[in-house]
């Protein structure tokens, strides 16, 4: 019987220790599913920040199941508490899928708006980020017919989707505070805009350090992932010279005469590996092994023999290697390096004490050589 | 006071629960920190640090071994009583129970200031101290039998979020251990001096060794334990270095927890929210050891009844946990937990051993066995 007592005692303190905590019904909070930042335009107001949000609400009488909501602020929490204002919810960010920041902000550097996604445990680390051109608000207002589901689901499976085969910059914030604080290495993010009513990733953002200096092409995109990482099922469309096939080549009988033809390649995998040749000119050389699958041509060149893949192997790579070329001078203009050199440099024991300035600085005047081995293997049901 | 003790075999455990033992007192919160302040020193030659670390514990321990060994069934107590007398003996000892005070307090408010930065940000320390505070009671009453039951099975419900970080192993960058063996000496044993704070508590065995019941079996699984403990804290920092930047992990308050942040399921969104619960599991073995030291200690050196320096301590504890509120001064409090326990659970028994070597052979070592009062 006492050790009942006991036990009932126990049990009525627990109950009641229970208020302690907060309560959060699910009915009372709304779950921000994705979220935008943007910078003010004006210099009047240049320290207030507007933030946007798709937030999803449990209410049996709400039509919808998303509703966005914005409000303005000095900081970014002081404008979730503004946009709280005008909805009967209290906004929470635990399950935040994707975070958005519009061009002005991305111009005028990330980082102080990432404070409070680092310093805030409640933010999951795994949400993707994003620039929004040219503001965040307008993409994330978008009416929900167009796209069919709620905004917040479209641009996450956007970059979900794609990521899944490595075709854009798969970016979630830890990535990104990662590459961010690694030295001698720069961030790309997808690009965001409205593009007849529905929202696209157009194209990529190059970083230096916070700040947007570049863009870049889904193409170059390809490109700076084939020399940083391994690469799997990837498209490659390239523009190939005629005039070495005209031998091999059948073509239909209205077939048009012309210089150059159209090839599309599956990368079925690509690896890289890149070395510090000579540290004191600044001399790499990284060395692509590329594995190709032939899945489209526009000329009817007949791949019968030997002879003919070897020719489409060599210009491939002569194709790819000027495209590397031309990229790296880009990134150099703009001197930022995606690719990852600085990480080669600084991993060296001389080079051991980089700063990220040191690196700005020195990649302009590096030297990559591509050696790139290419492999057609397959080319399709057909010759 | 009786130098040796003579223990009922009903009160005695067995040699391998020391393992459970030994890492239930050094695995706390010390661990989630830590990467931080080994790579503050060490950067990208914090494993040697650990190693270095690792291989110090292993010599300490065999210190104490050694110590024990020259007595019956005796502990600390009993062998500062023996060495420094009566006076300076029980002086020492209170030192003793003080620092376990301390460290106790340490993991309590650590511990609880996760929990809210985390869950629950405007709880008040208080309740939560007091909740933590009843299971701690509530063991220590069942006797040391209860102590040692808890902290065994605490241990097999905690040992498998080691597992979730397989994650974080998987998107590790290896450059950043790159190059290797740069930290100077100095750097690397004061990357090892940072790990004091997390693996302090295998002191534990000074004060628990009389309680053996097969004592010839005790030494393997206290190396084993401190063998394990060396491992998930070499894991846990060479993930928290490959995963994060260097730059990143130096602002970081909490790296181990922040890779758990990163973990995802599709059934689970947040595993962080999971852990930091079951973190009390881990919390709670180191606790309720300390806290029965302390108990076991005013015990032994001035009789006090258990329930009387239970409730004693209980009560005080509650009381700090109203003053040290900011993180700051949780932070002080465990520098200062750090740097004392450095000395007092790496440097004391270096310098206790030849005393006691010296001690032993004055006197043959079998009237020291049968002295009951001195």
């Amino acid at each position: 019987m006492k050790k009942i007592l006991k036990i009932v005692w126990l049990l009525f303190i627990s109950f009641f220790l229970i208020s302690c905590i907060q309560t959060q019904a699910i009915e009372n909070i709304g779950i921000i599913n994705a979220a935008g930042v943007d910078g003010a335009e004006s210099e009047t107001e240049s320290n207030l920040i507007e933030t946007t949000m798709a937030v999803f609400q449990f209410t049996t009488e709400a039509e919808e199941n998303t509703k966005t909501v914005s409000g303005k602020g000095t900081t970014i929490k002081g404008a979730v508490k503004d946009a709280e204002m005008s909805s009967i919810y209290k906004l929470v960010p635990g399950k935040i899928k994707l975070m958005l920041f519009g061009e002005v902000i991305a111009e005028k550097g990330f980082l102080p708006f990432m404070d409070t996604l680092a310093r805030d445990p409640r933010v999951p680390d795994l949400m993707y980020i994003g620039v929004a051109h040219p503001n965040a608000k307008e993409i994330l207002m978008i009416e929900e017919e167009n796209i069919s589901t709620d905004v917040g689901q479209f641009l996450h499976g956007i970059i979900e989707h794609h990521s899944n085969d490595h075709n854009i910059p798969r970016k979630t914030l830890q990535d990104f505070l990662h590459v961010y604080y690694d030295i001698g290495h720069d961030n790309i993010l997808p690009i965001f805009e409205i593009v007849n009513d529905v929202p696209k990733h157009s194209k990529n953002a190059l970083f230096q350090g916070d700040k947007v200096v570049g863009e870049l092409s889904q193409e170059e995109i390809t490109l700076v992932n084939m020399v940083e990482r391994t690469v799997k099922d990837q498209l490659l469309e390239l523009s190939i010279p005629m005039g070495p096939f005209a031998e091999s080549t059948e073509y239909k009988e209205n077939g048009q005469q012309v210089d150059e033809f159209e090839v599309g390649l599956n990368v079925i995998k690509s690896t890289s590996k890149t070395k510090l040749k000579d540290i004191n000119n600044l001399e790499f050389t990284t060395d692509i092994k590329i594995q190709l699958r032939l899945v489209e041509q526009t000329a009817e060149v007949a791949f019968k023999s030997q002879k003919s893949i070897k020719l489409l192997e060599k210009e491939v790579k002569k194709n790819l290697e000027n495209h590397l070329d031309k990229l790296l001078k880009k990134t150099q203009e703009l001197e930022a390096d995606p690719f990852g050199y600085g990480r080669h440099y600084r991993k060296t024991r001389q080079g051991k004490d980089l700063t990220n300035d040191e690196w700005r600085e020195k990649f302009p005047d590096i030297n990559v050589k591509y050696n790139l081995d290419i492999i057609l293997v397959r080319h399709g049901a057909i010759d | 006071m009786k130098i040796n003790l003579n223990i009922s075999p009903g009160e005695r455990i067995r040699a391998h629960y020391l393992f459970f033992i030994i890492i239930g007192i050094q695995i706390g919160v010390g661990i989630l920190g830590a990467p931080r302040y080994i790579a503050e020193h060490a950067h990208q030659d914090s494993w040697i640090s650990i190693l270095i670390a690792y291989i110090g514990t292993l010599i300490i321990t065999a210190i104490m071994f050694a110590i024990l060994s020259r007595y019956e069934n005796t502990d600390i107590f009993g062998i500062q009583h023996h060495i420094f007398g009566n006076f300076l003996g029980k002086f020492m000892g209170i030192v003793c129970i003080l620092f376990f005070f301390i460290q106790l307090l340490t993991t309590l408010i650590t511990y609880i200031e996760v929990v809210q930065i985390f869950l629950f940000p405007s709880m008040p320390t208080v309740v939560m101290t007091f909740l933590l505070l009843i299971p701690i009671c509530y063991s220590i009453l069942g006797g040391l039998r209860i102590v040692v039951g808890v902290v065994f099975l605490f241990s097999f419900l905690s040992f498998w979020i080691v597992v979730l970080i397989y994650d974080p192993i998987t998107r590790m960058d290896v450059t950043h251990f790159l190059p290797m063996f740069e930290a100077s000496l100095t750097d690397l044993l004061k990357g090892a001096k940072a790990t004091t704070f997390t693996l302090l508590g295998f002191n534990i065995l000074l004060y628990i060794y009389p309680f053996i019941d097969n004592k010839e079996n005790a030494k393997k699984p206290v190396y084993l334990g401190l063998t394990f403990t060396g491992f998930v804290l070499l894991v846990s920092t060479i993930v928290s270095i490959g995963y994060f930047s260097p730059n990143d992990i130096s602002i970081m308050s909490w790296p181990v927890l922040s890779l758990y942040k990163s973990v995802q399921f599709s059934f689970m969104e947040r595993f962080d929210y999971i852990v930091i619960v079951e973190w009390m599991l881990v919390v709670l073995p180191t606790s309720i050891l300390l806290m029965w030291a302390i108990v076991y200690g005013m015990e032994r050196l001035f009789q006090v009844q258990q329930k009387a320096s239970l409730l004693g301590s209980s009560i005080l504890l509650l009381i700090l946990c109203l003053f040290i509120t900011t993180d700051l001064q949780i932070q002080k409090v465990t520098n200062f937990v750090g740097d004392i326990g450095f000395w007092f659970v790496f440097v004391y028994p270096v310098i206790l051993f030849p005393l006691v070597l010296l001690k032993t052979k004055r006197k043959p070592l079998k009237e020291v066995q049968n002295e009951k009062d001195s």
